[in-house]
């Protein structure tokens, strides 16, 4: 364990000097190039590209060594050999183009001499974006190195069939315009996507293709919920008895109960008590008129003013959720896709 | 010069008087009594006699918290058990009751009343001075009363002053345009000699129907009918 450490700890230094080499190579030729000092930026382009060039190259820096290198060759007259180098470059980044500014017309000349003798196809890395399918577009950018007909599909790695992006003639870079829409016309499913491009030569019987691969991810909306329907706790009664209905019968009792104990408590035992019927009638007719009184008060009636009430709350909740649906509507049309790109093949 | 000032208080108190006046109503009443009695002078236990009496009366508001009333009474009280004399009863009274609160008025007033047989005629004077509760329904005009009374200077010829006098009521009472009627129980007691051989005691209890005609002012604040 110890030891891998200690491997890997010696092997990482190594790879980045490596680069930094190469890349310090690769500016010390630029510079000769340009002070067109092209004695020494031949030997050290030449031993850049050379297979026995020890140290890790990157595409690009290939290209661009493949690049100068030809672009030298055509200061010093070698223009076949420039040629080469320059369909070398283009075989490897067929994005590779001259910079007119940079440049002379006669490399220009001897780069577009190259083109035809290579025929690749490339693909740009897809671009991280967010981008709102109503009015924005996916774009990807394709290349080939001479004009040949060209087919760009777009697959769904996990399902689904491939559907083409674009399909005909194309030459040198171009722009693919994806609406972010599948095959059925439905916003395109999230996962894994790959992006396939085609070439067959016009100019000769080569094709090529490349693919590239990126994620499509949808833009998570949280939605409003609406308000519930107002319950009876919440909406206020529409009907009742007025207050202190059940105090009427209270007073009823009260005065039965006073003509009862008038009765009871002053008429004299020692006279074997005395007529009771006149307190029973007047205690009858309390208890009659506090079960009148209590009739009255109770009697169901509607409130209006919690009529009006309610009916205001259910219209506030009727527009609250009207404004909500609304909301929730326009961000579900929002469809928003979010792109990242990704590498390898299978989820 | 006296006579001149007689003369302008005779004229001008009572148009003071009659320009306080809230309400003027006139009442009249059947009340069936019973009249229980028993004097152990006598020995002859307790004689019980009833009847029907009616009455006729006057009643005014005075300001806002005022009530005076005047009342009068007759009727026979046939003899029922263990009596054996008809009494002829008439009763005069003057009631007063004045508001404290909403629902209570302090109530005061005397009653003359003569119980007369074939033997004799007995006359009671009753100052009593008490409480009225008033509980108001819920039903416009309807009342229910309690009250309760105590006569400390009563006084019966024939008869030392009762040791025990009281009296208790309770009423329904309804008001409705110009006239209020009324459904009264109540009791009168007094025992007078209490624990002697004179020992006599007697009460009084009535079921009154009471119907009063109002030719002034509307229903009144204060319907407490004074005992």
């Amino acid at each position: 364990m110890g030891l891998v450490a200690f491997a890997l700890g010696l092997a990482a230094p190594a790879a980045a000097m490596a680069q930094d080499t190469t890349a310090a190579m690769l500016q010390r030729a630029r510079s000769y190039y340009e002070g067109l000092d092209l004695e020494r930026a031949l030997p050290l382009l030449r031993q850049l590209v050379s297979p026995q060039w020890s140290f890790g190259v990157t595409t690009a820096q290939r290209v661009e060594a493949y690049t100068y290198l030809a672009a030298a060759l055509v200061l010093v007259g070698e223009r076949d050999s420039a040629v080469s180098y320059f369909a070398a470059a283009l075989a490897r980044d067929p994005f590779t183009d001259l910079d007119p500014l940079e440049f002379t017309p006669a490399q220009t000349a001897a780069f577009a001499a190259a083109r035809p003798r290579v025929f690749a196809v490339g693909a740009r890395p897809v671009a991280a974006t967010r981008a709102d399918v109503r009015t924005e577009r996916v774009r990807f950018t394709v290349a080939t190195t001479h004009r040949a007909a060209l087919q760009v599909v777009l697959h769904r790695v996990e399902a689904g069939a491939p559907f083409p992006v674009f399909e005909g003639e194309s030459e040198g870079a171009r722009e693919i315009v994806w609406d972010g829409l599948g095959p059925d016309g439905r916003l395109a499913a999230p996962g894994r996507y790959m992006l396939s491009a085609v070439g067959r030569s016009r100019l000769s019987a080569r094709s090529d293709s490349t693919r590239v691969f990126f994620l499509v991810a949808h833009e998570a909306t949280t939605l409003e919920d609406t308000l519930p329907d107002l319950g009876r706790t919440v909406l206020l009664p529409e009907r009742a008895g007025a207050a202190g209905a059940t105090r009427e019968l209270a007073k009823g009792g009260l005065v039965a109960a006073g003509a009862l104990l008038v009765s009871d408590l002053i008429l004299s035992r020692q006279l074997g008590g005395g007529e009771r019927g006149g307190a029973q009638v007047v205690a009858g007719v309390a208890v009659v008129a506090g079960m009148a009184g209590f009739l009255t008060l109770n009697r169901r009636h509607d409130i209006p003013a919690n009529i009006q009430a309610n009916l205001q709350r259910e219209a506030e909740r009727r527009m609250t959720n009207q404004a909500i649906r609304q909301r929730n509507a326009d961000r579900l049309a929002q469809a928003v896709l979010i792109i990242t790109p990704a590498a390898g093949v299978g989820p | 010069m006296a006579w001149r000032a007689v003369a302008a208080t005779c004229l001008v108190v009572p148009s003071t008087a009659a320009a306080q006046i809230r309400n003027l109503g006139f009442a009249g009443d059947m009340a069936l009594a019973e009249h229980r009695v028993d004097d152990r002078r006598v020995g002859g236990g307790v004689e019980i006699s009833t009847g029907t009496l009616l009455g006729a009366g006057v009643r005014v508001s005075v300001g806002s918290r005022w009530t005076i009333g005047a009342m009068g009474r007759t009727g026979v009280l046939h003899p029922d058990s263990g009596a054996t004399l008809q009494r002829d009863v008439a009763e005069l009274g003057l009631d007063a009751a004045f508001r404290m609160r909403e629902w209570f008025d302090v109530i005061g007033g005397v009653r003359v009343r003569s119980y007369t047989t074939a033997l004799a005629r007995q006359r009671w004077t009753a100052p009593y001075l008490g409480a009225a509760g008033r509980v108001t329904f819920a039903v416009r005009g309807l009342e229910g009363l309690l009250d309760l009374t105590v006569h400390p200077f009563a006084s019966v010829n024939g008869l030392t002053r009762p040791e025990f006098a009281i009296s208790g009521g309770a009423a329904v009472a309804y008001s409705r345009g110009r006239f209020d009627t009324q459904l009264r129980y109540s009791v009168e007691r007094f025992d007078f000699a209490r624990g002697t051989a004179d020992e006599r005691s007697e009460q009084l209890s009535v079921f009154t129907i009471r119907v009063q005609a109002r030719v002034r002012g509307g229903v009144p604040k204060t319907t407490t009918a004074p005992p």
